[in-house]
């Protein structure tokens, strides 16, 4: 195996390296998008894709990882730190996809991490969507905000979907087949899957929420209106017994 | 009270499918009775374990075609209902000489960017042929004929000598035949199912044959294993009449309705009573008789020591003119040993099955790679499975045959003969199940009609 030498970048002072010498400092890429130090190694086609020993300590330095060995190319993949053993011809095309998992990954997972961090709203808000009170009307606001949220991440999802739910390519390549393998690994469409769901239980709540608070906000206005009514009727009443007695007076 | 009497010769999955569809949609109670030639049913659905560990492997049917992604998939919602676990199974690889190709890229450094683009184009024109959908709906009885030249001619257009040994490589064992018999439809089929857009592959976990041991668990129907049906016709009025063999002497039985559930080198035994009925089956047999071979080699190891280089369930070897190379320890996660086994088809399979079974077994461990023959251990147990003509290597013959056609002969003066076979659609358990549900419809729709007009 030989150290891959194309494209390298700067990572960070923050990332500790691998030794000089054993995978070679300068294959590791920082990849600011995705937060990721990518240690790219050459495979020689004859041999059978096993990641050097060196190369795996040092992703799993940052917890535990995920490994995949696909038709001579292997990959390591920890929080923040990966490993890919390719040959230098595919390399390209290969580390292309990589990138492109790890973009739909951290999608997902912002994704998943923004609807688990809206579980506790949706509880306090869910009684909102059987009755809604006249003390409950500053919590409007709050709720068409909470409701613009949900669409937008709803928006983001449904956008996400084609690229993590897409039918294998045929013929493959090598690139779409470690697309595929990380995909299926990561269990991608299904954990969209979920997401959606979890997406339609709050969809459905805020929808209920909305109409509940639009049913009060009409309520209200006809209350101002009946009262309106019933000063219109008292001041006529009001009157009418002025002119009365004016009447008799005279 | 007599209720119709139903016989099914064959307990193979077609017999037995449709015993459980006719139970199912029979508007009225039937008398059912299963004809099985052997001590067992199942068929060619049969998964058998080592003497030395408890290690399994499929030496029949070795995996289910999955069309559920395209359309309503009757095999695979009867496995669900029948409650069983299955595990998905695919592989690309194909090795060629000392070369495992398995995508694009490989192909292009292995055989050269000519052979790349000629098998490229050669992709692009099977799908331009069959779509999805066509691919789907097939020669299921409604489909336009595709009347075609042979398969070899098709091939013979690939430009580039590589790319055509590669695209060979890869269908003959599906084919189970010489791409010279059979049909441009049938062999591009074969190619395109490759494509997981067009199908997938499963197995059922614990054993395919526990699809047998589920369909068999919930039919109820009189079984009489090793029963060789030999003949059938000249019965009382309409009625059929029955012959079968047991413990040498013979059994006569009358029918009011008789389902053949044989594949074609069984159907071809058995004698047809009546001039008019024996003719109708040798003009079906005519048809649809295109004999392929198969030849199952599977061999016991201490370990899987193929798993560096090929990690799929199975692989595709140039070997014996394109043989399948199954990892049959993959359908059991947790095995430590490893189980390999060689799909032979077409010539290689005959050719091979003249070999005493040790013979058959070296020229296997002869056709692997060097790299992967350099760190095999030795065989702790092996077997030979000879399948000569047992599957159609033209399903549905060279042009489609109308569908009641197909499944009753002799509609005339014996209107209670039906046959069911996979070489009516594909030559596989998808199709045997479709031809079941066709038949099993067909036959509770007239049981009902026959109770109405007797009411
Ligand atoms: C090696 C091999 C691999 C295959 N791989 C696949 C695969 O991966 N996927 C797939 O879908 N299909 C596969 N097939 C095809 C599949 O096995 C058949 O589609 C299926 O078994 C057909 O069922 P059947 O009931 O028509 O015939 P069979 O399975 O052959 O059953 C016929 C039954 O009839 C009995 N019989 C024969 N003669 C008589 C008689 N005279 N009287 C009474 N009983 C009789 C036999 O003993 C047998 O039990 C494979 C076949 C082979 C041989």
């Amino acid at each position: 195996m030989t150290p891959q030498t194309a494209a390298p970048r700067t990572a960070p002072a923050t990332v500790p390296l691998p030794a000089e010498g054993t995978c070679g400092a300068a294959n590791v890429e920082w990849i600011s998008a995705l937060e990721l130090a990518l240690l790219v190694v050459s495979a020689r086609p004859d041999e059978a894709a096993t990641l050097p020993a060196e190369a795996l300590a040092w992703v799993e330095a940052t917890g535990p990882a995920q490994t995949i060995a696909i038709h001579g190319a292997a990959i390591a993949w920890a929080p923040g730190r990966a490993a890919l053993l390719v040959e230098p011809t595919r390399c390209e095309a290969v580390r292309a996809a990589l990138i492109e998992f790890g973009m739909h990954d951290r999608d997902l997972r912002e994704l998943e991490a923004e609807v688990a961090a809206g579980w506790a709203d949706l509880e306090s808000d869910a009684p909102l969507a059987f009755d809604f009170r006249d003390r409950d009307a500053e919590r409007r606001a709050g709720l068409g905000e909470r409701f613009r949220r949900l669409v937008a991440l709803r928006a983001r999802l449904v956008r996400l979907v084609p690229h993590l739910d897409r039918p294998p390519l045929h013929p493959p390549t090598l690139a779409s087949q470690v697309g595929e393998r990380l995909r299926e690994r990561a269990r991608m469409a299904e954990r969209a899957g979920h997401l959606g769901m979890q997406l339609e239980v709050h969809e459905r709540v805020y929808d209920l929420c909305g109409q509940r608070a639009s049913e009060w906000s009409l309520a209200h206005r006809s209350r101002g209106l009946e009262w309106a009514v019933v000063v219109l009727l008292a001041v006529e009443t009001a009157l009418i017994l002025v002119d009365l007695l004016a009447s008799r007076g005279s | 009270m007599r209720f119709p009497r139903v016989a099914i010769v064959g307990g193979g999955p077609g017999g037995l499918m449709t015993a459980d569809a006719l139970q199912r949609e029979a508007r009225v109670p039937v008398e059912l009775t299963i004809f099985e030639a052997s001590s067992r049913l199942g068929g060619k659905v049969l998964t058998r374990s080592f003497a030395r560990l408890p290690a399994r492997y499929e030496a029949g049917a070795a995996e289910i075609y999955d069309y559920s992604e395209v359309g309503p998939d009757p095999l695979k919602e009867l496995v669900a209902d029948l409650g069983l676990p299955i595990v998905p199974m695919g592989g690309s690889a194909l090795v060629m000489g000392e070369h495992v190709l398995s995508n694009l890229d490989d192909v292009r450094d292995a055989l050269g960017a000519d052979a790349a683009a000629a098998f490229i184009a050669f992709d692009r024109a099977a799908r331009d042929a069959v779509g999805c959908l066509d691919f789907y709906h097939g020669e299921r009885g409604t489909a336009p004929p595709r009347t075609s030249p042979r398969f070899d001619a098709m091939l013979a257009r690939i430009g580039s000598p590589a790319a055509r040994r590669y695209v060979e490589t890869m269908i003959h064992s599906d084919l189970a035949t010489e791409p010279g018999a059979t049909t441009v439809a049938y062999g591009l089929d074969n190619y395109l199912m490759n494509d997981p857009t067009y199908l997938r592959l499963y197995a059922i976990e614990g054993g395919n044959e526990r699809l047998v041991a589920g369909l068999d668990g919930r039919i109820r129907a009189t079984r009489r294993l090793e029963h060789r049906v030999v003949r059938i016709g000249g019965g009382s009025g309409r009625r059929l009449c029955v012959v079968a063999e047991h413990t040498g002497r013979r059994h006569e039985e009358e029918f009011d309705i008789v389902v053949v559930a044989l594949p074609l080198d069984h159907l071809q035994r058995v004698e047809f009573a009546g001039p008019r009925l024996a003719a109708a089956l040798r003009r079906h047999l005519a048809h649809h008789d295109h004999p392929a071979h198969y030849l199952r080699i599977t061999a016991l190891f201490d370990r899987p020591f193929w798993r560096s280089w090929l990690a799929d369930s199975f692989s595709m070897l140039d070997r014996f003119g394109g043989c399948c190379l199954y990892d049959e320890s993959a359908r059991d996660p947790g095995a430590t040993h490893g189980t390999l086994g060689w799909l032979l088809g077409g010539a290689a399979a005959v050719e091979m099955s003249r070999l005493a079974d040790d013979e058959v077994v070296a020229a296997a461990l002869a056709s692997l790679p060097d790299f992967l023959a350099a760190g095999a251990p030795p065989v702790l147990e092996a077997h030979v499975h000879r399948w000569l003509g047992a599957v159609s290597g033209m399903p549905g013959g060279p042009t489609p045959v109308p569908l009641d056609l197909r499944h009753r002969p002799e509609p005339v003066d014996h209107p209670g003969l039906f046959i069911v076979g996979d070489y009516l659609f594909d030559a596989t358990l998808n199709g045997v199940l479709d031809s079941a549900e066709h038949v099993a419809g067909w036959i509770a729709d007239l049981t009902a009609i026959r109770r109405e007009a007797v009411a």
